[in-house]
């Protein structure tokens, strides 16, 4: 299936629009890390509550404020979606009170909350309550069977209550992700959890990451993935997806993709997830920090902070700063110097970008020298630079 | 629903990984064509958004998918 001349222009047209994008930065998602604080402590954790202060969390008051400000100050025609992250966010207790508080603004309807499913098993009603605050999708993390899943978290029973959140969760009707986090220590149950996840659960996705070498991987570098590992789990998901996708338009079916792990190249996109993949961090996506900091997705690194919401308009810091998000030249260094696929992917994903390090480990080349594309892609002597 | 059960209890029947063979070449390259032509290029990254319909009814899913 070699497609390229006629997918070409396709490709070309898309990569004109993130352009547009970046132009307009119109604001879409908020992403909002209500806390860092959790109640687990997970082995692979990137984002690790002893890195910060977490007496600088954000107040109730603090955050409704700033959802109000964001309310009146930007233009929301285009807004689509909260996405609300920790930590674990049903640590906060005024977690409810806040977005009873901010429902009352019409374009805060869509509302998903990224959680480790402990809070939702051992208090199910809040499900009911959850509903009515105008959150409509779950992410709950299970990174394998019951053993694999439990040792990460150095906690017994919390695959038991993952399992339980995500399937109450089904049953209440929420759009629900299972997120697994792919790491040296449960790639071998990949695809008989999946199965396992789409018989008995029945989420509407199943997400796979691979792990990233930041948070508490850095102490635990045995967790990290040989490149041949990460070619499993992109022939695991190509295969799936290949095969399931014909029926993905039925929202009963669950959707097996690749998370925010980097731009495949032309061949793959489009055929291992159900999208094509673009850094969205800044071009659409504006993050709350747990302390009011403004950058975009929780996992980015804290260097890449724009402003500060306690002290700063948020409009004003959207608007004029963010150039780090928005102009990629900065990135174009290393082995993206001589990449042909620059022109669609600008560098990646921003929270792969670690201070310090030339360039950011990228897929592409892996997947090039292990022997994923094995249909060498007309694409990469017609786009790009 | 009739259809969606149907629909599942064949899928889950047939999909197993071990046996897989690549069946669905020419659908598989109509939905990438209409991901690269959806209006807004990143309408679905990483984010659940996509699953909900939006204010017109349209649901990402549902168009890039449908047969």
């Amino acid at each position: 299936m070699n497609h390229g001349e006629d997918i070409a222009p396709l490709f070309e047209e898309w990569s004109a629009r993130i352009q547009a994008l970046m132009r307009e930065h119109p604001l879409q998602i908020i992403s909002w890390e209500a806390t860092r604080r959790c109640n687990l402590r997970c082995l692979h954790c990137g984002s690790p509550t002893e890195e910060v202060n977490n007496a600088d969390e954000l107040t109730t008051d603090e955050i409704i404020q700033a959802f109000d400000e964001i309310a009146r100050d930007f233009d929301m025609s285009r807004f689509r979606h909260i996405n609300i992250t920790g930590g674990e966010p049903f640590v906060r207790s005024d977690l409810l009170d806040v977005l009873r508080a901010i429902s009352r603004w019409p374009f805060y309807r869509k509302i998903d909350i990224q959680t480790n499913g402990v809070f939702i098993s051992d208090n199910p009603s809040v499900l009911k309550e959850l509903r009515g605050v105008e959150v409509t999708g779950l992410g709950i993390s299970i990174d394998g069977f019951e053993s694999t899943h439990d040792s990460l978290r150095g906690k017994p029973g919390t695959w038991t209550k993952a399992v339980n959140a995500a399937r109450l969760a089904v049953e209440a009707g929420y759009v629900v992700t299972v997120s697994f986090v792919a790491h040296s220590k449960n790639i071998r149950e990949l695809a008989s959890f999946y199965q396992f996840i789409r018989d008995e659960i029945r989420p509407r996705v199943f997400r796979v990451m691979f792990i990233e070498d930041q948070g508490r991987v850095q102490e635990n570098a045995d967790l990290l993935l040989e490149p041949a590992k990460v070619r499993e789990v992109i022939d695991f998901l190509k295969r799936e997806y290949e095969h399931s996708c014909p029926n993905y338009s039925d929202p009963s079916m669950t959707m097996v993709e690749l998370g925010c792990g980097g731009w495949l190249g032309t061949e793959l996109e489009g055929r291992v997830r159900p999208f094509i993949f673009h850094c969205i961090a800044g071009l659409n996506n504006l993050g709350i920090l747990y302390d009011g900091k403004l950058g975009s997705c929780s996992n980015i690194s804290r260097d890449f902070i724009q402003g500060d919401l306690r002290s700063e308009r948020i409009k004003t810091v959207w608007d004029d700063r963010y150039s780090q998000f928005r102009k990629h030249e900065w990135k174009l260094t290393g082995q993206c110097l001589d990449c042909k696929q620059w022109g669609y992917c600008h560098g990646g994903p921003m929270h792969k970008r670690i201070p310090g390090l030339p360039h950011s480990p990228c897929l592409y080349p892996i997947l090039q020298s292990h022997g994923i594309l094995s249909i060498e892609n007309s694409m990469t002597a017609i786009g790009g630079r | 629903m009739p259809t969606k059960t149907l629909l599942t209890a064949h899928v889950s029947e047939d999909h197993r990984p071990s046996d897989h063979k690549l069946v669905n070449g020419e659908e598989i390259l109509k939905f990438k064509k209409r991901m690269l032509e959806w209006l807004n290029p990143v309408e679905y990254v990483n984010n659940m958004y996509g699953c909900h319909p939006d204010d017109d009814d349209n649901e990402y899913f549902k168009v890039i998918f449908a047969k």
